[in-house]
């Protein structure tokens, strides 16, 4: 008698799998078909920094060396000079990629609010230089140009 | 006379087409199942839409690849072993009716027949095994070699119960005896479902995969196959799972039989949307079910279907005696 039980049991659970893989079968897939559709990030998601830029499309940075000396994996090369009307002026800022590691502390030491997490997350290219971000890129990375959100998020 | 002559090769040129296509597609199907089964895609890329195309495209891949042959192996044996894999897939088709007169071969002793080719895709397996001088193959080999050997006891001890029924072994006369009274599922469940088992196991699917379990054996009776001789392997697979599910349909559902009177659609279709049935059947089941391991394999051959095939053919005889 426990043979029979035994066969009915097993006869009862197969038919449960199968009615799973059925249902499964006949819901839709949650594949995404990369680079034609794409992710619709969550609020908040941070990138790598970018530069901000005033009214009239100039950096807002100063070259003041607090982002620098922020920065956990020094990344961030700052160089400044004084600008026409006598106010001191970025006129190099580079970002290394390689070594960045999106935390967001540069951004919270800025007191110029020249800076600001974008949500760009196709770094991928093919030489090791081509991560070296300069201010131009930087510039228009921040002017939204393939960035669909920008953060600035907390500050110190 | 030539007229007939001619006649037989045409017949015999669209069933081997009708079959290398069927199995490309039956690949391509079986990804695409086995996707839908765990909420992907499967293949998209090749060919729209959803990537027809993906088989052809692997086809041509493995056609241009390098023939290996490695240094070791019994080269006879080894060169051997797809040729004979492809031959029973093949020729277990001579004896399928596709329609009313549509069969290439009407033996009458047609089931016999197909039990017998049926076996020699344990010989393709063995000699690819046993041939590749590597010891997963030869594990594998031997696994298949007793589970076939298991599962061929109640695959024919199931298709007697049919025989029973209809009186003869010829196939079109199976159908033409399910035509007269009824499918022979509803006389045979029993029959049908001991046929499903055994001969899902006949050619090797999961949960009766052992010969190739990919987690232990790396690729079973395979490993040192490469290009096209693996396709040719892998084609096999397919050419009997399809033969089964035809052998399956002409037997259980009434071959090319138009049900509830639908005989506006030619029997050709109705026989392949029979055997598409089972395809799908065996698909479900491959994409439900873990790998059992060996000792509960021969169990259930051995202590179950055995037992409940001989049952059956039991209560058949006792059924016809007692109504007829």
């Amino acid at each position: 008698m426990s043979y029979v039980r035994n066969v009915a049991n097993v006869v009862a659970t197969l038919l449960v799998g199968l009615r799973v893989t059925l249902r499964e079968w006949f819901s839709r897939s949650i594949t995404l078909q990369y680079p034609e559709q794409r992710w619709e990030l969550p609020r908040g998601y941070r990138g790598h920094p970018v530069l901000l830029s005033d009214e009239e499309g100039k950096t807002k940075c100063t070259a003041c060396g607090l982002c620098v000396r922020a920065c956990p994996t020094d990344v961030i090369t700052v160089k400044g000079a004084k600008g026409e009307d006598g106010k001191r002026v970025a006129t190099e800022w580079v970002l290394d990629m390689s070594r960045c590691i999106q935390c967001n502390l540069c951004v919270e030491a800025c007191k110029f609010d020249a800076l600001a997490m974008s949500d760009r997350y196709e770094l991928a290219c093919y030489r090791r230089e081509d991560l070296l971000y300069d201010m131009d890129t930087l510039l228009e990375l921040g002017r939204g140009d393939g960035v669909a959100a920008i953060t600035v998020g907390d500050k110190l | 006379m030539m007229q007939a002559v001619l006649w037989s090769v045409l017949k015999l040129l669209i069933v081997l087409t009708f079959i290398l296509l069927n199995a490309m597609l039956l690949i391509w199907l079986e990804r695409k199942v086995s996707a839908w089964i765990q909420l992907r895609l499967g293949p998209m890329r090749v060919g729209r839409p959803q990537g027809w195309a993906q088989s052809i495209a692997d086809v041509l891949k493995l056609l241009f690849k390098e023939d290996i042959v490695p240094s070791r192996v019994d080269k006879v044996l080894f060169v051997l072993g797809p040729i004979i894999a492809f031959m029973p897939a093949l020729m277990v088709w001579a004896v399928i009716p596709f329609g009313p007169n549509f069969v290439s071969a009407d033996l009458n002793i047609g089931v016999l027949y197909i039990a017998a080719i049926g076996s020699i895709g344990l010989m393709s397996i063995f000699t690819g095994g046993w041939g590749s001088n590597n010891k997963w193959s030869l594990i594998s080999a031997m696994r298949s070699a007793a589970q076939l050997f298991s599962y061929e006891v109640p695959l024919v001890l199931a298709l007697i119960g049919v025989v029973m029924l209809a009186g003869s072994l010829s196939l079109t006369d199976i159908i033409r005896a399910q035509q007269e009274t009824a499918w022979y599922i509803l006389y045979q469940p029993l029959g049908f479902l001991v046929f499903l088992i055994a001969g899902i196991a006949e050619v090797n699917r999961t949960p009766f995969d052992l010969s190739e379990a990919e987690s232990e054996l790396v690729a079973g009776w395979h490993v040192e196959y490469s290009g096209l001789r693996w396709a040719m392997y892998f084609l096999a697979e397919y050419g009997n799972l399809l033969a089964l599910s035809a052998l399956a349909a002409t037997l259980f559902l009434g071959g090319w039989t138009a049900p509830f009177g639908l005989d506006f659609i030619p029997p050709f279709v109705w026989f392949l949307l029979k055997t598409y049935l089972f395809v799908f059947v065996a698909m479900w089941i491959r994409w439900t079910f873990p790998r059992v391991r060996i000792d509960q394999l021969m169990d259930l051959s051995w202590k179950f279907l055995i037992p409940v095939a001989l049952l059956n053919i039991a209560l058949t005889g006792i059924g016809i005696t007692i109504f007829s």
